[in-house]
């Protein structure tokens, strides 16, 4: 008795519930309504500055926005994308990399709905027409970044605040990257942080360079794992630490530490106010208006979009007060040769692998199982980074870095 | 190596105060699987005691700070502790679902808390100089005494606290007529009230002390061993913190002075992975398993043997009638 | 020896309350507590909807369109899955905290089976393998905490939430083995995939809404009118009264201890093979905890336990739509209110189950149930059940 009573309450609710609300459904105007789907939510730095920037250009265009947020990396992105679509939105943009699956699922599945990823690699071999990859050539950011970087080495060295163990064997300043996973994007990513450092260095001292010790913490967010990494770098003598990786673990070990921290995707100089130099970051706002304009126009949105520097995609934080002088005429000075073209962030003649210059390298361009070689990525003795596709490609280590773990 | 001994000591505290805190609820007979979630609210309230501090003042007294922190952080932990309490010692309710329904209120409460109530304009930098200067200031000496003053003297206030905590536990359980008592009511509350001991006001008092001690653990996570600095998935953390102190109260066999020395072990296995040169991810799996597989390995050998010495207390996991003695 | 002073309040187990007198207080319990949560949530939201926006919210998040109807009866079928599957060994009053872990080696187990033997060999040889692997994964993981508790009394609460975080661990290891440059995500596995019935949402809601609903039966009728389900009960009842009664307690342990895991096993085949086609080492979304509050909540009894999982489901697919309109950005405040019903919940058991008396008062002590030395009393005194105690004592 007791039983079917509480089955009986359980249908009685249910038939109440559904009829309710199957009325519920609504829209049905011509406003364009943008579905956004965020991997955690506002205070992961890294979807903020999506969701920020999302916000703002739908208040700016006028257009109405559906979010969804703590959507994880399997079938409940598909789940999202459909419900964004029963909705009826007429785009959806979804902001981690292993959402791209799902969201080309459901671009498979509603043919008259636009889906936009960050990050991702598929867009342009998949051949669906509403499914796109948007990214930014972020490297240039991650240069300007160990531009800054380069030059707070510089005092270091000349202001004799460097000790012996922050340099290598070879006479060169040791500096430490933590890094979340050894792929393209995140070994782009510190390759031109390095670059970067390494130009400034190179050029203010006579006979001195940098090396770099690389750790990864197989997570995208784990304090304690970033905290010990970034330690453990420091312990071994790095002056100076970057990252990749969405928690503050590396900035707190850090500014524990006295070492100066480059960082990314947001400025932790509130937190972290002795030892934040800069911090680099994508700016989504242009690809939003751009994504939202093509919608309302009925234009097609580019498969794989990169933002630049010109579009104002590619951005840099305010400088620390732990930056070194003259750090904000420098980046100037860099910014505008890497907006001219007269500067190249991966030209090889700037770095070496096994001691060689590279002339020639296959970069795994279009995604398949066995991570097969595709496109030349070298002409002109520049390495084209994010040419191809928007999303990075460049997976090669080069002389001077180390990475002290891999999978 | 110097660093990674110091870290693993500073982390290891952090198991130390989850696990007395545990071992003190569970010496009483109740087994609160709440301590992940009591953890998580010592770490919400030890950030607004903080909070408030720099509210009053823009430029606190770091004593004043410290104080309002623990006492926030065991006030928050405490209330907590005192659901479960009155759940499972006056309603009697199952202990083990009393403990998951407090720690998944507690999780939940702790993210809300802390980003919506405590993490405003302005606030975190504030919280991380107070964690930076306050929490961690060294005790003189430990930049001048070599490894040994590094590792040993250059941890911040809560460190000693908590060891001065864990052998105030050893000591009571073990010497004190409170002690004993309390170890009669978790081997059969039905004798210790046959001879008068308050049964209902020592489970009580154990299990809101024990949730107290148990959040220091969360506040000292928050404010020294990350600098005061509250990232996004801290509640995820110290949950995960909590489970382990859970196992580690088993691994020391209901001792707090052992559990000084085997919550820097397994401190010192938490965090190995990332101090050892060349290990594959593949690699660090297995070694994250390690503090789990030897818990599960102690379990065993102290079931098999049988020691009295060793056994969870008889009652564990029991409500108390006095009516059906 | 000391004069024990008369308590002012004492308590006494009732006999038995009214079926109905019970239901009401339960859904007292959580009504109270939804409006305390639609109160304190309309305050204190940025973009408050007002105390019935809350309800609106709730219900147009569980009910709003077909694909939510269907997701959530997907969820409450999976969860029903996993709760009968902990039930079975709650009945014996053995505490499986290791449902987690047991329904992430059934995912691994089809993961495996999809990974290295999908597409090689034919579909229903591999669907078949990835079933039967499921259940021994799962079955395994729960056996092993049984045996050492039947011949050692090991306890199984700690145990078996170890064996968790070793099964979370190897999920990350196989991920991080197969997919060295990845980034711990691994991308759906194709072949292998269990078939589609259907469109749209169904397609992946109907196989975890039939196979739950056939094991909750089945479950239930094991239960209910099996010898083992009487010697799981008879168990559960006392240890000494069982093997009196001939019953070889080790075995029955051990036996229902895989049916146990396997059963999560079998949830673990279904999210890996149908509704999500990979692993990761959050695929269990914490049901194994979930599914003690609901297989607790629902009084062991698999039937009104499809009730309560449904209401949980309810709450947490509504939660995540009032957190949209109400312009919160934390997804925490589920947890909240989940835990306030709990609360609620846990504490007015009680009053079902206890009678309060004052000091003074004329009421006659009931004699309570007679009560094997150190066991804890049952948990609830169902009338039939009680009647039968009674004539047996």
């Amino acid at each position: 008795m007791k039983k079917l009573l509480a089955l009986g309450l359980a249908a009685a609710m249910t038939v109440t519930g559904a009829a309710l609300l199957a009325s519920c459904t609504d829209d049905g105007d011509d406003t364009v309504k943008v579905g956004f789907i965020a991997l955690h939510d506002s205070n992961s730095t890294y979807d903020k500055n999506f969701i920020d920037a999302i916000e703002a250009a739908c208040d700016a265009k006028g257009v109405e926005l559906v979010m969804k947020t703590g959507i994880p990396e399997d079938n409940t992105c598909y789940d999202a994308a459909a419900d964004l679509v029963d909705q009826g939105c007429d785009v959806i943009f979804a902001d981690s990399f292993g959402h791209e699956q799902f969201i080309l699922q459901a671009a498979q599945e509603f043919p008259d709905v636009q889906f936009c990823h960050a990050t991702g690699t598929l867009a342009h071999t998949a051949g669906v027409a509403n499914h796109h990859n948007a990214f930014a050539h972020i490297y240039q950011g991650r240069y300007l970044a160990g531009v800054a970087a380069g030059m707070k080495l510089v005092e270091m060295y000349e202001n004799d605040e460097l000790t012996e163990k922050n340099f290598d064997e070879d006479g060169n300043i040791m500096i430490g990257y933590v890094g979340a996973y050894p792929y393209a994007e995140v070994i782009s990513g510190f390759t031109s942080f390095f670059l970067g450092a390494q130009s400034v260095v190179e050029e203010e001292i006579e006979g001195v360079s940098i090396s770099m010790e690389v750790q990864y913490t197989s997570s995208w967010f784990d304090e304690t794992a970033e905290r010990n990494s970034a330690e453990n770098l420091i312990s071994r003598g790095a002056a100076l630490i970057s990252q990749h990786a969405d928690s503050m673990g590396a900035p707190s070990a850090c500014e524990s530490a006295g070492v100066p921290n480059v960082s990314y995707n947001g400025s932790t100089e509130s937190s972290c106010p002795n030892t934040f130099i800069v911090s680099s970051y994508v700016n989504w706002e242009p690809y939003f208006e751009y994504m939202i304009d093509c919608v309302m126009n009925g234009e097609e949105i580019e498969a794989d979009w990169t933002g630049t520097l010109e579009t104002g995609s590619v951005a840099l934080t305010e400088l620390g007060a732990a930056a070194a002088e003259g750090t904000a005429e420098k980046i100037e000075e860099v910014k505008a040769q890497l907006e001219a073209g007269t500067l190249n962030v991966f030209d090889c003649s700037k770095f070496t692998v096994d001691g060689k210059h590279l002339t020639t390298y296959m970069a795994d361009v279009d995604t398949d199982d066995n991570y097969t070689p595709d496109h030349e990525a070298i002409e002109n003795g520049v390495f084209y980074e994010s040419k191809h596709r928007s999303a990075p490609y460049f997976d090669i280590i080069i002389d001077g870095i180390t990475e002290l773990n891999r999978s | 190596m110097i660093s990674f001994l110091t870290s693993a000591i500073e982390f290891g505290v952090i198991f130390l105060l989850g696990c007395v805190g545990e071992i003190l609820t569970e010496k009483s007979g109740h087994l609160n699987l709440g301590i992940p979630g009591i953890m998580c609210m010592g770490a919400a309230g030890g950030c607004l005691g903080v909070k408030l501090c720099y509210l009053a003042s823009p430029t606190p007294n770091a004593f004043l700070v410290v104080l309002m922190g623990i006492l926030f952080a065991m006030l928050f932990a405490g209330a907590l502790g005192g659901i479960y309490g009155v759940l499972t010692v006056s309603l009697r309710s199952n202990q083990n679902v009393t403990g998951l329904a407090c720690t998944i209120f507690g999780v939940g409460f702790t993210s809300f808390f802390l980003n919506n109530a405590v993490l405003t304009e302005g606030v975190s930098a504030n919280l991380s100089q107070a964690g930076l200067n306050f929490f961690n200031a060294p005790l003189p000496g430990a930049n001048s005494l070599g490894w040994f003053g590094t590792i040993f003297l250059n941890h911040g206030v809560l460190v000693y606290l908590a060891i001065v905590i864990a052998v105030i536990a050893a000591v009571t359980l073990r010497y004190t007529k409170a002690g004993l008592n309390l170890r009669a009511i978790g081997e059969s509350p039905a004798t210790a009230d046959a001879v008068g001991i308050n049964v209902t006001r020592y489970k009580y008092t154990a299990i809101i002390l024990g949730a107290a001690v148990a959040g220091l653990g969360g506040l000292t996570y928050v404010m020294d061993y990350m600098n005061g600095i509250v990232g996004s998935t801290v509640d995820q953390t110290i949950q995960g913190i909590g489970w382990l102190c859970i196992a580690l109260v088993i691994f020391t066999m209901w001792r707090p002075a052992l559990a000084i020395l085997g919550s820097i072990l397994f401190g010192a296995l938490y965090i190995l992975a990332s101090y050892i040169k060349g290990i594959s991810f593949v690699q660090m799996s297995l070694l994250n398993m390690i503090p789990f597989a030897v818990t599960i390995l102690v379990l065993i050998v102290t079931s098999i043997i049988g020691n009295r010495e060793t056994q969870p207390p008889a009652s564990l996991g029991l409500s108390y009638f006095r009516e059906d003695r | 020896m000391k004069n024990i002073k008369e308590p002012f309040i004492h308590i006494t187990r009732r006999e038995h309350m009214p079926l109905w007198q019970g239901l009401l207080i339960r859904v007292a319990a959580v009504v109270v507590a939804l409006v305390l949560s639609a109160i304190l949530i309309s305050a204190a939201a940025p973009k408050s909807q007002g105390f019935f926006g809350f309800f609106g919210s709730l219900f147009s998040g569980a009910f709003g369109t077909e694909r939510r109807i269907w997701l959530l009866f997907q969820n409450t079928f999976l969860l029903l899955g996993v709760a009968v599957a902990l039930v079975v060994a709650f009945k014996m009053k053995f505490w499986n905290l290791g449902g987690n872990g047991q329904i992430l080696m059934g995912c691994l187990a089809s993961a495996i089976c999809m990974y290295y033997l999908g597409g090689k060999l034919p579909d229903p040889v591999v669907w078949l393998l990835m079933l039967v692997s499921s259940l021994v994964a799962g079955g395994l993981w729960a056996v092993i905490p049984a045996i050492f508790k039947a011949f050692f009394n090991t306890n199984e609460s700690l145990f078996t939430l170890m064996m968790n975080y070793i099964a979370m661990y190897l999920v990350s290891f196989f991920i991080s083995l197969w997919y060295p440059n990845g980034t711990g995500a691994m991308p759906p596995l194709t072949d292998g995939a269990l078939p589609a019935i259907g469109e749209g949402a169904m397609s992946r809601a109907i196989l975890p809404v039939i196979v739950f609903a056939i094991v909750t039966l089945v479950i239930y009728a094991y239960l209910r009118f099996s010898k083992h389900g009487y010697e799981i009960a008879l168990i559960g009842d006392s240890k000494n009264t069982a093997r009196y009664a001939g019953i070889n307690v080790k075995k029955v342990i051990i036996r229902t201890l895989i049916l146990s895991g396997a059963l999560c096993g079998l949830v673990g085949f279904v999210l890996t093979g149908s509704v999500n086609r990979m692993v990761s080492t959050s695929m269990d979304g914490n049901m194994g905890f979930t599914g003690i509050m609901v297989a607790w909540m629902g009084k062991l009894d698999p039937l009104i336990m499809a009730g309560v999982s449904l209401f949980i489901n309810f709450l947490e697919r509504g939660m995540a739509q009032v957190i949209t309109d109400f312009g919160f950005t934390s997804e925490a405040l589920s947890d909240i209110v989940v835990g306030l019903i709990y609360f609620f919940f846990i504490g007015c058991e009680f009053f079902i189950l206890y009678r309060v008396h004052f000091a003074g008062s004329k009421n006659k002590r009931t004699p309570s149930p007679e009560i094997a030395e150190g066991e804890a009393p049952k948990e609830t005194p169902l009338p039939e059940e009680e009647g039968a105690k009674e004539a047996r004592s």
